[in-house]
């Protein structure tokens, strides 16, 4: 069962399928609806979203009220020369139209709608990309200050390294002295022992 | 088996988060194994000041044993050491200062849990914030399972938790937000999880025409229940629903039932009830259009799960990434980010008996796959079986 619905304003519908009924799609097309109105004129309620309730603006320039009343003057003369311009146009008009249709630019919903679309998708797809990026940023991070954590403990290893080495080389130079007193001490025994036996034999 | 369940406060009392969570949880895991919860003397969320007597006790056929907090919490101060953390740089002895100052304190539930580690299986811990999940988990990491009910804030990215979440056996996540926003923040996909949430248990009768002729209603409402506080983003929903009135002329009302903890502007059409009970509560809901549920800080919601289960659709904060993704998931809720968004989607839900009855189903479908406590059971009872054969 399809159905279609239009609010009070006579807006685009919102189609909905009551027996399949996709929230995603419901709010992508409320979206749309919202992005599709007019902006509001500057510093009212609804262009700042902000401002107290209840006030609605009014369309610039629309059908009825002051804004479309014409002045007299010097609108009047305005609208005289443009009478008396067209005038002069009007037999050009049939070489000056195709080219006119040809390269003005229109105004097309439906592009516009699309690009919308297309626009919305780009943004959610920046999102993406951008908490993609933050992640992977996050990683990095992670990777940098273990790194860093890696730099700072081999940086204390070599340097204890080092110490140690220096602590050796002075033992083994004790080492090395002690070893020179010994066989000094050898020596001077072997010595003593040669003059005791001597005595010993006499 | 035995299980502990750890968390911060434990009470009949205590009426929602965590700590209902919790409570439920146990009190459903009892009909499988021993059950034991351990807790604090707590019953004031923030001043964590003692109130239940010490020692062991007996909640809901529950046994539990209380610890007692030895430092209160004194709000302005922990808000200004917060405030100091999350907008300075800080070291870590700052974020430790944090987690006591946010408490509840209880060293002796902390050295319970480290001397009887060899008499429970499995330790549950409840809320990563606190200091009982922060130190108990610590004590018993081989034996922790945390129920992390994390809400998109700002302490979660504190380098201290990067390490806790990396540190339990397993984990039970409420969401399939809040396990991507865990993994995000601490990159703890390794270890086992799954996304679980909490049970609910709908009355076999309720009457929105009773609730109707009790307080006298007439015409449409919808609903908002829980606590009416700025953090639950109430004071938004409040300029919005006023807003909506006024330009649309609409005469639906907004009902408000839970306790105030926020100014509630003086309209004829915000229609604050207070607290009412459970029967109350689901009668209102009977009766409601729609439930509106403005936080912008959720882990799970467990009314918007109870508004699904009573076949109601729901209209949710989309700044709340739990609460969208769960209303996309389940076709069941539309969801606002401004306030063109809140009006088009209240004006569309209010408009279309049809749309809210097919979302009404939806939200019934969903809480029948996903949220009876048989289906809760079960994704417990495997996650034990599964650690069990690790």
């Amino acid at each position: 069962m399809k159905d279609k619905m239009t609010d009070a304003q006579k807006e685009a519908p919102i189609r909905i399928d009551y027996d399949n009924v996709d929230v995603a799609d419901i709010m992508d097309q409320i979206k749309q609806r919202i992005a599709q109105r007019p902006p509001a004129p500057d510093g009212s309620p609804a262009a700042t979203g902000e401002g107290p309730s209840g006030v609605v603006p009014v369309a610039p320039g629309g059908g009825e009220g002051p804004s479309a009343v014409v002045p007299s003057t010097p609108g009047g003369r305005e609208n005289l020369a443009m009478r008396v311009l067209r005038m002069l146009i009007r037999p050009f008009m049939p070489i000056v139209r195709p080219l006119l249709d040809r390269f003005i630019l229109r105004v097309n919903m439906d592009e516009n709608v699309r690009i919308d679309q297309v626009s919305d998708k780009l943004n959610v797809r920046i999102d993406q990309v951008s908490d993609g990026l933050n992640i992977r940023s996050d990683k990095l991070s992670d990777v940098l200050s273990t790194a860093r954590e890696n730099t700072k403990l081999l940086h204390s290893l070599v340097h204890n390294l080092v110490l140690e080495l220096t602590k050796l080389r002075i033992e083994h130079e004790t080492l090395k002295n002690k070893m020179r007193i010994m066989e000094k001490d050898f020596e001077v025994l072997g010595k003593r022992e040669k003059v005791l036996e001597k005595r010993m034999i006499e | 088996m035995k299980l502990a369940f750890v968390v911060q406060r434990y009470g009949m009392e205590i009426n929602g988060g965590a700590e209902l969570h919790c409570r439920w949880i146990a009190e459903h895991m009892r009909k499988y194994s021993d059950v034991e919860v351990l807790t604090t003397r707590a019953l004031d969320y923030i001043t964590w000041e003692n109130h239940y007597p010490g020692g062991e006790g007996v909640v809901n056929g529950v046994p539990v044993r209380r610890f007692p907090v030895t430092r209160t919490r004194c709000p302005e101060r922990f808000g200004r050491l917060q405030r100091f953390i999350l907008e300075n740089e800080h070291r870590v002895e700052d974020e430790l200062r944090w987690v006591e100052e946010e408490g509840p304190c209880a060293p002796s539930l902390v050295r319970y849990i480290s001397n009887h580690a060899a008499d429970y299986d499995y330790f549950i811990f409840f809320s990563y914030r606190y200091y009982h999940s922060f130190f108990g988990i610590r004590a018993v990491p081989e034996k922790s399972i945390l129920v992390p009910t994390a809400e998109h804030d700002a302490v979660i990215h504190l380098n201290i938790f990067k390490s806790l979440f990396n540190m339990p056996l397993a984990f039970v996540y409420n969401s399939i937000e809040e396990r991507r926003m865990i993994e995000g923040v601490s990159r703890n996909g390794r270890i086992p999880g799954d996304i679980v949430g909490v049970g609910t248990e709908v009355p076999p009768v309720s009457s929105g025409e009773r609730f109707r002729r009790k307080h006298g209603i007439e015409g449409d409402y919808i609903l908002y229940i829980g606590r009416i506080d700025e953090n639950k983003g109430c004071h938004r929903l409040f300029e919005y629903f006023l807003r909506f009135q006024m330009e649309t002329g609409s005469r639906v009302k907004l009902f408000l039932v839970g306790n105030a903890v926020l100014k509630i502007p003086s309209h004829p059409d915000l229609v604050p009830f207070g607290f009412l009970p459970e029967e109350d509560k689901f009668d209102a809901l009977e009766g409601a259009r729609l439930l509106v549920m403005p936080s912008f800080y959720e882990s799970l919601s467990m009314v918007t799960l109870e508004a699904w289960a009573m076949r109601k659709p729901v209209l949710a904060n989309a700044r709340c990434e739990v609460l969208k993704g769960q209303c996309l998931r389940s076709n069941a809720g539309l969801f606002y980010d401004n306030y063109d968004e809140f009006r088009e989607s209240l004006a569309l839900l209010l408009g279309s008996e049809g749309l809210c009855r097919a979302m009404g189903v939806n939200g019934r479908k969903y809480y029948d796959a996903h949220y009876t406590w048989e289906s809760i059971e079960n994704k417990y009872l495997a996650l034990l079986r599964r650690l069990e054969g690790t």
